[in-house]
C-alpha cells in the first residue's frame, strides 16, 4: 500500500522563433537542439518504459508556441537540414579523434545519437513530435496540459481580463486542434498567478494549474496540508504546490544532482574549442561561435581544468541519484503522512529542457527513476494531477496567493528597469485589439483577416520571453527587436483597418511570417 | 643590412597584420548586420491618452506608468488658477485603498515628480494591500487636482495567512453522485423539493 503520491511535471516551452526570411537563425537552433537533446531523449525514455511495460505518470506543458513549432513544415524541414550538419560534422570529429581512444568514442556515441534522432525523427514520426507525445497520452502515461498562448505572463495582463482570456482560449483551441483532446490542466506561464484567472480559467474547462509553494502556502485561509495536497479556488479549479525539497535536489547549482562532477560539462563545447575554420561550416549563418552540442567534458570540478567524460561512469551516477531521490521521497512521504493522517501528495515541476539540454544524463535519471519506482519499492506511486483529483475530490477551499516561480517569487523579473517600458505599448495594443474585436464583430473576407492576424501579432508581442531575456542579457537586442516587431506589426494593420484601407501585400505577408494559430478567430476578445 | 633588414620585414609582417585584420573587420560586421537586423521600429512614446496604469512588482513595491495630454493639463491648471491657487508641484498621490472611511483623504502620500518622468517605482512597504494612485498638480496652498487616476491594484501576500477557518468543495457531479447513493433522487421528492434539498452547503 502506498504512502504517498509523487507527481513529475515537465514544462516543455520555447517562444515562437521563425524567420522564413533568413536561411539559418541562430535563436531558430533553441528548437532544434531542444528537439536533439531533450525532446526526442524524452521520447525514447517514454517509448523504452512502455516497450517494458513500466508503469508511470507524468505530466508535460507542452506550450501552444512549442506545439505551433513542432508542427511547421519549414521548422520540420529545416530541423533535418540541421540534423544533417550534426551528422556530417560528428563523422568528420570521428576522424578527426581517430587516434585518441578517450574522444573518438565520444565522437561515436554523438553520432549515434543524431543518426538515431534522425530516424526517430523522420521515419517513426513523419517529422512531426507532437504525434508521439499525442501517443503516449493515449496510452495513459503522460498527461499532456497547456500553458497560455504565446507564454504570456499573467499577472502583468490582468488589467485586461479579455486579453488574459484570449491567452487561455488560443491555448485550449490549438491543443485540442494539435492534440484532439481538451485540456484538463494548465501550466500558467512561469507560475504567475493572480486570484481570479483562476474564474477565467474555470469558463475554458481547465480543472487544475500548478503554483510555485509560497502560491499556496500563502494562501487564504491556511492551507491545512501545506503543498501536500492541492487546493480549490473559489472557482473550483485546483491549484497544486510546487514542492520544494525535491524540486532543489534537481534545480540547485550546488546541491542538485546535475552539478556532479561526472556529469557531462555543457559550457565545453566543440562550437567554441576547436580552430575556428573547421568548425564555421557548423556555426550560424553569423559565423559567431555557439554550442553544436558536441561536448567531450565531463564537470570535473569548479576549475577550468576539465577531463574526458566517461558515459559508464556517468551512467552509475544516474543510478544513485534516482534512488538517493526515491529514498529521500519516501522518507518525506512517509513523515509527512504521520502528521496528516493522509497520502501527500510530492510535486515535482521542473522545465523540460533541463532534462537533456542543459542535464545531459537528465532524461536517463527519469528512466531509472521510473523503472525503481515500479520495480523496487511500495511506498511511492507516481500519479497525474487529474487522476490525483478522481482519487481525493474533496480538498480545501482557499485563495492562492499572486505569485510566480520567478526570481524573489512576483513580477519583478518581467517588470524591471529593463523591460518596464513594454507594458504601456502591450496594455494599448491589448486596448485596441478588444476595441476592434467588438467593433468589428462578425467580420469577413479582408477586414476578418486582418482582425486575426492583429491578433496573433498581440499575442507573439505578450510572450513573457522577451521580458525575461531582456533582463537576463543575452540575446536582449533580439527580445526587444521582437517586441517592437510585433508591436509595430499590430499598429500598422490596426490603423489600416482603422481607415478602411487594407495593404494585401503587406497582409499576407505578415500571415505567412507570423503564422502561428491558423485557426485564429480574432472574436477570442470578445469577453 | 641583415641586422637592418629583419626589423624592417617583421614591421612590414606586423603591418600586413594589422591592415588584414583591420581590412576583415568591417567585413565581418557588415554581413552580421545583413544577417540579421536587430534595428528595430520605433514605437510611438505617447498615444494621446490621460491615463494611468499601476501594477504590482512584489509584496513591497508598486509600477505606474501613465501619460498626460496637454490639454487636460491646461484644463487643470486653468481649473487651479480659476480658484485662485498657485500650482507648486506634479506629484503622484498614493492612495491606501483599504481605508474607505472618510476620513480616506487623509490616508495617502506624495511623491514629488521631476517633469520628465513618465513611469515611477512605489515603495509602498506593505503586502496584501489594496492601492490606488493619482497622477496631479499640488498648489502651493496645499490643494490637489488631480490628473489622472490609476486602477486599484492589490499588493501580493508575504506570509501565512492568519485566517485559519477551514472550507472543504468537492467537485459538483460527484457530490450529485454521492447525493443519488444516499437516496436523495427516492421517489417520493418532486423535483422542486430536491432542488431545494441539494442547495449546495458547505461540505
Amino acid at each position: 500500500m502506498e504512502k504517498g503520491y509523487l507527481s513529475i511535471i515537465l514544462h516543455a516551452h520555447l517562444p515562437y522563433v521563425r524567420h522564413p526570411e533568413h536561411e539559418r537563425f541562430l535563436e531558430e537552433e533553441w528548437l532544434y537542439e531542444a528537439i536533439t537533446e531533450t525532446y526526442i531523449p524524452l521520447i525514447k525514455v517514454f517509448d523504452g518504459l512502455i516497450r517494458d511495460r513500466i508503469d508511470f505518470r507524468i505530466t508535460m506543458s507542452l506550450t501552444p508556441t512549442l506545439l505551433s513549432m513542432l508542427t511547421d513544415p519549414l521548422l520540420q524541414m529545416r530541423y533535418v537540414r540541421h540534423l544533417d550538419r550534426l551528422i556530417e560534422l560528428s563523422n568528420k570529429e570521428i576522424d578527426r579523434t581517430r587516434h585518441d581512444s578517450k574522444f573518438q568514442p565520444l565522437a561515436r556515441m554523438y553520432h549515434e545519437l543524431f543518426i538515431e534522432a534522425r530516424d526517430l525523427f523522420v521515419n517513426r514520426y513523419q517529422q512531426n513530435l507532437a504525434s508521439a507525445f499525442r501517443q503516449f497520452q493515449e496510452a495513459g502515461k503522460l498527461e499532456i496540459i497547456t500553458c497560455a498562448a504565446t507564454h504570456g505572463f499573467l499577472p502583468l495582463m490582468e488589467i485586461q481580463s479579455e486579453a488574459v482570456r484570449a491567452q487561455i482560449r488560443a491555448a485550449v483551441q490549438t491543443h485540442e486542434r494539435i492534440l484532439g483532446r481538451r485540456p484538463a490542466g494548465i501550466w500558467l506561464p512561469e507560475c504567475g498567478y493572480y486570484p481570479g484567472v483562476d474564474e477565467i480559467l474555470k469558463e475554458e474547462g481547465i480543472r487544475f494549474f500548478i503554483l510555485d509553494t509560497h502560491g499556496i502556502l500563502f494562501a487564504t485561509p491556511r492551507p491545512k496540508y501545506g503543498n501536500f495536497a492541492p487546493v480549490y479556488c473559489r472557482s473550483g479549479v485546483a491549484a497544486f504546490g510546487r514542492d520544494m525539497e525535491s524540486s532543489k535536489s534537481v534545480w540547485s547549482a550546488n546541491e542538485g544532482y546535475p552539478g556532479d562532477f561526472y556529469y557531462r560539462e555543457f559550457y565545453r563545447d566543440i562550437g567554441f574549442d576547436l580552430a575556428y575554420d573547421y568548425i564555421r561550416p557548423y556555426l550560424t549563418g553569423d559565423g559567431s561561435r555557439t554550442n553544436t552540442g558536441i561536448k567531450y567534458y565531463r564537470i570535473t570540478g569548479s576549475g577550468d581544468g576539465k577531463e574526458p567524460y566517461d558515459p559508464a561512469a556517468a551512467r552509475d551516477k544516474v543510478a544513485q541519484h534516482a534512488a538517493n531521490f526515491i529514498f529521500n521521497r519516501e522518507k518525506q512521504v512517509e513523515h509527512v503522512q504521520s502528521l496528516m493522517g493522509q497520502e501527500p501528495l510530492v510535486v515535482s515541476p521542473y522545465d523540460a529542457e533541463l532534462f537533456g539540454h542543459w542535464w545531459f544524463e537528465g532524461p536517463l535519471w527519469l528512466d531509472f527513476l521510473f523503472r525503481k519506482l515500479h520495480q523496487d519499492q511500495t511506498v511511492l506511486k507516481t500519479i497525474t494531477p487529474v487522476e490525483y483529483l478522481e482519487q481525493h475530490p474533496r480538498n480545501q477551499v482557499v485563495t492562492p496567493s499572486l505569485s510566480s516561480w520567478g526570481y524573489n517569487g512576483y513580477a519583478e523579473v518581467w517588470l524591471n528597469r529593463s523591460n518596464d517600458w513594454i507594458y504601456r505599448h502591450l496594455h494599448k495594443a491589448a486596448e485596441r485589439m478588444i476595441e476592434s474585436a467588438r467593433h468589428f464583430q462578425g467580420a469577413e473576407g479582408l477586414e476578418r483577416r486582418t482582425l486575426n492576424q492583429m491578433a496573433r501579432e498581440l499575442l507573439l508581442a505578450q510572450s513573457s520571453d522577451w521580458a525575461f531575456i531582456m533582463k537576463t542579457g543575452t540575446h536582449g537586442a533580439y527580445a526587444v527587436k521582437r517586441t517592437k516587431d510585433h508591436l509595430d506589426r499590430f499598429t500598422r494593420l490596426w490603423a489600416d483597418l482603422k481607415k478602411n484601407c487594407i495593404d494585401i501585400p503587406c497582409l499576407e505577408s505578415l500571415e505567412s511570417t507570423d503564422n502561428i494559430f491558423p485557426d485564429m478567430d480574432y472574436q477570442i476578445y470578445l469577453s | 643590412m641583415k641586422k637592418r633588414g629583419k626589423p624592417v620585414r617583421s614591421i612590414k609582417k606586423v603591418l600586413r597584420r594589422i591592415r588584414s585584420k583591420i581590412s576583415r573587420k568591417p567585413l565581418k560586421i557588415k554581413e552580421i548586420e545583413k544577417r540579421h537586423d536587430f534595428s528595430a521600429p520605433n514605437l510611438l512614446e505617447f498615444y494621446g491618452d490621460n491615463r494611468i496604469v499601476l501594477l504590482a512588482k512584489d509584496p513591497w513595491w508598486l509600477f505606474a506608468y501613465w501619460e498626460v495630454t496637454a490639454g487636460r493639463r491646461k484644463e487643470v491648471l486653468e481649473m487651479i488658477r480659476d480658484q485662485r491657487l498657485s500650482p507648486e508641484k506634479t506629484v503622484l498621490r498614493v492612495y491606501d485603498a483599504m481605508d474607505t472611511s472618510f476620513s480616506r483623504r487623509l490616508s495617502f502620500f506624495d511623491i514629488e515628480l521631476n517633469f520628465i518622468a513618465t513611469n515611477w517605482y512605489i515603495d509602498v512597504g506593505f503586502p496584501n494591500h489594496p492601492w490606488v494612485v493619482e497622477l496631479g498638480i499640488r498648489t502651493r496652498e496645499g490643494f490637489f487636482f488631480a490628473l489622472v487616476k490609476s486602477n486599484t491594484v492589490r499588493t501580493p501576500r508575504f506570509g501565512v495567512s492568519d485566517v485559519l477557518d477551514e472550507e472543504w468543495m468537492m467537485p459538483d457531479d460527484l457530490f450529485w453522485k454521492l447525493f443519488g447513493l444516499s437516496g436523495g433522487f427516492a421517489g417520493q421528492k418532486s423535483s422542486l423539493a430536491v432542488v431545494e434539498f441539494t442547495t449546495p452547503a458547505p461540505l
